[in-house]
């Protein structure tokens, strides 16, 4: 299988890394983060929803709560197929690094 | 509902879009989302910053839900192609029929497109277009309003000095003259103009400046004239000299060259000079060019802005009044401002205008021709994709029963019909570009169609697409997506039921057809009959020959008078075919327009013109020069005269004159246009500018080498330029030499199409009886039993379209004759007859290999099932 893009990655990896508590408005705040870009929160959707189509992601709505205005949350869980997915970019990303010198900031001077 | 006021909801109108937008499964989490940030946001930094933040992700959002939208309709889209293609695959002898017959059709319509919008965009060239007007006059003569295109001489020059709201006024008369550089002599037309032509028109000059044209010493000339006598060299600031004929030469410079003129211009230039320079080659006289009683070739005025154009044309009366108290014989009705873009347009309306366009008639008939072929493959696409539904009904079943939407198998099925469409139309254009549009541009003189891929052809493309889709695609994929799944399963699904449509379907095309067909023998008829229609004087073996001087006549016919092949000579001032003067005459209870020849004594003998009554002109009888004239039946008739000869009639230079001849009705221009009447006179032989020899039989080759030798050796300063009386009309059937091919290889494309179509339904309905006919067969049918059940429906069809097509056909074709020809083939039902045995007959060829696969097959193969 091809590997996964950068942005399904770092999506990924935000879902992980939330465990239980992942929907959409934690994961952008992970992203705003780690990328320090704000994601509009219809782009996030639907990258979502894609990658809850190619079985990467799986999602389930939670109970609705009051702040929001009584609508439930769709929460997201990471796949073994999702985990597979990161281990393999990872892996990808270690072999080409592989024996490369650090890039320290005085040699991109 | 929570009443805390910092936990405000936040604005409906954008909470309602992001609902809209997402599908709803996702629409509801993300409002929360949204909602959940917003209320955050509102506590921290206040509502307004909050209200602002949602709208933003609302319109952020608008990519992201298109992008959506895109996915998905590309994932059912890749499932849709896909099927298309099998299923194109599949049926091969149904595709290729309905692929081969829109091609045809859109193949034509394409030449039509081009032909059409080449007439419409005529002249749009010029940059200043829509603020160029030319002055049309209106006359009434003999009880009818004609419209003009040249005007008084003066109307100009006083219209510039009148109105401020004309920029410039460009006057255009015409005239010919012999022009020389070095040993190079041709004749040539001049134009004589007015020193702003160039600014007024977008003809950009490839050599000189426009300036040029000020200066009363240049000329300018057209690339293709200056290529005859200078190659492809420069030929500015060289020396020319014109001569008009009997005047004095004049010499001049080439004052620039024109690029090779737009395809699109319906009015070119050959020489152009200064227009006062009439006078100083003797072509007017000074007097002449402030007299209103004179007119000029064509008078265009360009306003600063078109708007003007109401005011200005309120304000001709004072002209008008001018000009009829100075010329009561063409007393002017109205003057008529026509906008150049709409000149070659118009221009069947105007006699004598600058521009030649096409008669509004061409357009409208290859227009419906268009029509008509796409219709007969759209019919048959139709007929087909009904007829075929049935093979599709477990697919149909299985797509509506996971959840396809009516709506959804609509768009598959008309998405289907236009990618077919898609592939035909490259194909019609493939056929356009390299046959179609040659083989138009070689059977009519002067047509120079191309296909321009950067222009509005696209927008044509697509209106063609989605015309043929839609007409084709939109009934099929309806009754498709109407069946119930039910049904399908069951097998109880009723297909065929529409068969009145189909049948109707089938008629129409088959009238359609019949038409067509009947219009090519129509047209292939009339040319045959034009060819050999009688000219009412003789064409053949008549040499004509262009005089170029008072004493050339007088000299060349004693030079060449005596050649053994030449039987006769005369001379002409204007000559039937070439030039004949309007002019107006009056009897005592009638005022007429007529056309005048002026012609020497041997004139009638020559070409062979027909006495009915009275006599020809007499040598012996001097005062015939001056006091007779013989007119023709069309001039006796329309002037209601029962006793002709020995009438007086009064031309227009107040003289009068003695009936003494009535000549046949003989053509003088082709047949599309009606005789006109006609009077004879005789002209002085030191005005004579055709010598026309009349040569024996056989020896045409050698008289014309002698003539040509003669005059050589005579006037070896003069071009020599000579034509047979017959290729002065080569034009007109050349025309319809074109017109019979067009319309037989249209005829042939819609016999083909229905055909075809035929073709395809019928081996799809066998296919279904296959079954039935098999124990006929077992019971005994045989061979005519066979022919009788296929035949018989059919058979109904092409009677119900012939009584159809005849009488539609009769009125079409009458209608398009009419406006195309004066004179041509009457109609009767012979064309109609030949057309049905011609349409029966590939009608039951095509059925034939059907009826033989039948009678061949073995009923086993029918009947065993799997």
């Amino acid at each position: 299988m091809a590997l996964i893009t950068r942005s399904e990655e770092f999506l990924l990896l935000a879902v992980w890394r939330l465990q239980q508590n992942a929907y959409a408005v934690t994961i952008h705040e992970q992203l705003k983060k780690a990328m320090g870009k704000s994601w509009a929160f219809g782009a996030l959707f639907v990258s979502l929803e894609r990658l809850v189509k190619k079985e990467l992601l799986v999602s389930e709505l939670s109970d609705p709560t009051p702040e929001r205005g009584g609508r439930s949350k769709r929460m997201y869980r990471v796949t073994e197929e999702g985990l597979r997915a990161l281990a393999e970019v990872k892996e990808a990303e270690k072999a080409m690094w592989a024996d490369l010198p650090e890039i320290t900031a005085s040699k991109l001077r | 509902m929570n009443k805390n006021p910092r936990m405000a909801s936040p604005p409906k109108l954008a909470e309602w879009l992001i609902l809209r937008l997402f599908p709803d499964r996702q629409s509801y989490s993300l409002a929360g989302d949204l909602a959940e940030v917003y209320h955050e946001i509102a506590r921290h930094h206040g509502r307004l910053r909050a209200c602002f933040w949602y709208w933003r992700q609302v319109l952020l959002a608008v990519p992201a839900f298109f992008n959506q939208t895109m996915y998905w309709n590309t994932v059912m889209l890749k499932n849709y192609v896909k099927m298309a293609i099998r299923n194109l695959y599949k049926n091969r002898m149904v595709s290729a029929i309905n692929l081969l017959g829109l091609s045809a059709a859109i193949g034509c319509s394409i030449v039509v497109f081009l032909f059409i919008e080449d007439q419409y965009s005529q002249d749009a060239f010029h940059e200043n277009g829509e603020k160029i007007f030319l002055i049309e006059t209106q006359v009434e003569r003999n009880g009818k309003v004609q419209l003009w295109g040249d005007s008084p001489l003066p109307l100009g020059p006083a219209m510039q000095a009148d109105f401020p709201q004309i920029e410039r006024v460009v006057r255009i008369d015409y005239g010919t003259a012999t022009m020389r550089f070095r040993d190079k002599v041709f004749n040539e037309t001049l134009y004589f103009v007015s020193p702003e032509y160039l600014d007024m028109f977008t003809f950009p000059l490839k050599y000189g400046d426009i300036s040029a044209l000020q200066q009363r010493s240049n000329v300018i000339l057209s690339e293709e004239v200056a290529a005859k006598y200078f190659g492809e060299s420069n030929p500015v600031g060289q020396q020319v000299t014109l001569h008009v004929k009997g005047k004095q030469s004049k010499a001049f410079f080439v004052g620039g060259v024109a690029k090779k003129f737009p395809l699109r211009a319906s009015f070119r230039f050959d020489v152009l000079l200064r227009h006062d320079l009439q006078v100083d080659l003797g072509v007017r006289t000074a007097t002449e060019m402030n007299d209103w009683k004179k007119f000029a070739g064509a008078t265009l005025i360009q306003l600063r802005n078109p708007k003007d154009l109401a005011e200005i044309a309120q304000n001709m009366e004072k002209y008008r009044e001018l000009q009829t108290a100075t010329d009561t014989n063409w007393p002017i009705k109205a003057f008529v401002f026509d906008n150049l873009r709409n000149l070659a347009l118009n221009s069947y309306k105007v006699s004598g205008d600058i521009s030649h366009g096409s008669e509004p008639v061409e357009r409208i008939t290859l227009f419906f021709v268009a029509l008509f072929l796409l219709l007969l493959a759209c019919f048959n696409y139709m007929n087909i994709a009904i007829a075929s539904a049935g093979n599709r009904l477990k697919e149909i079943g299985v797509r509506k029963v996971i959840g396809s939407r009516r709506w959804q198998l609509i768009q598959q099925f008309l998405g289907e019909n236009i990618l077919l469409c898609l592939i035909a139309l490259v194909f019609g254009a493939i056929l356009a570009q390299f046959i179609f549009v040659p083989t138009w541009n070689s059977l009519f003189q002067g047509e120079n169609l191309v296909i321009d891929y950067t222009s509005s052809i696209w927008l044509f493309f697509i209106a063609l697409l989605l015309f043929t889709g839609l007409v084709a695609g939109i009934y099929p994929s309806l009754y498709v997506a109407n069946f119930n799944p039910i049904n399908i399963f069951r097998g109880k699904q009723k297909l065929g039921g529409r068969t009145t449509l189909t049948r109707s379907l089938l008629t129409m095309q088959f009238t359609l057809a019949l038409v067509l067909v009947a219009s090519g023998i129509v047209f292939s008829l009339n040319a045959s009959f034009q060819e050999n229609r009688d000219w009412g004087y003789d064409q053949s073996q008549k040499l004509v020959v262009e005089l170029d001087g008072a004493t050339q006549y007088r000299t060349f016919h004693d030079a060449i008078q005596s050649f053994p092949g030449i039987e006769s000579i005369a001379g002409a001032r204007y000559h039937v075919g070439k030039r004949r003067a309007l002019t107006v005459v009056e009897m005592p209870h009638k005022k007429m327009q007529i056309n005048q020849f002026e012609i020497g004594p041997g004139y009638f003998k020559t070409i062979q013109l027909r006495l009915q009554a009275g006599r020809f002109f007499d040598e012996r009888i001097t005062s015939d020069l001056q006091d007779a004239v013989i007119v023709n039946e069309e001039f006796v008739r329309r002037a209601n005269l029962t006793d002709v000869i020995g009438q007086r009639v009064r031309s227009s230079d107040s003289t009068f004159q003695t009936i003494v001849g009535v000549v046949e009705d003989f053509h003088y221009r082709d047949f599309r246009e009606s005789i006109e009447p006609v009077a004879f006179r005789l002209a002085d032989e030191m005005q004579f500018s055709y010598l026309i020899a009349k040569t024996r039989a056989g020896s045409a080759k050698q008289s014309e080498k002698h003539l040509a030798d003669t005059w050589k050796l005579l006037f070896p300063d003069a071009p020599y330029e000579a034509y047979y009386q017959d290729q002065i009309f080569a034009f007109a059937m050349q025309m319809n030499e074109g017109i019979r091919k067009l319309f037989i290889f249209i005829a042939a494309v819609a016999l083909l199409i229905s055909c075809m179509g035929l073709f395809g339904l019928i081996s799809m309905n066998i296919q279904k009886r296959w079954k039935e006919f098999s124990i006929r067969k077992v019971l005994g049918a045989n061979l005519r039993h066979v022919i009788t059940l296929v035949n018989r429906e059919i058979l109904t069809i092409l009677l119900i379209a012939t009584v159809l097509a005849a009488p539609l056909g009769f009125v079409l074709l009458n209608l398009v004759l009419d406006s195309l020809y004066s004179y041509r083939i009457p109609l009767n039902s012979g064309p109609f007859i030949i057309a049905t045995v011609i349409v029966f007959f590939t009608a039951a060829a095509t059925i034939a290999s059907h009826i033989f696969k039948i009678v061949r097959a073995s009923p086993v193969d029918g009947l065993r099932s799997e």
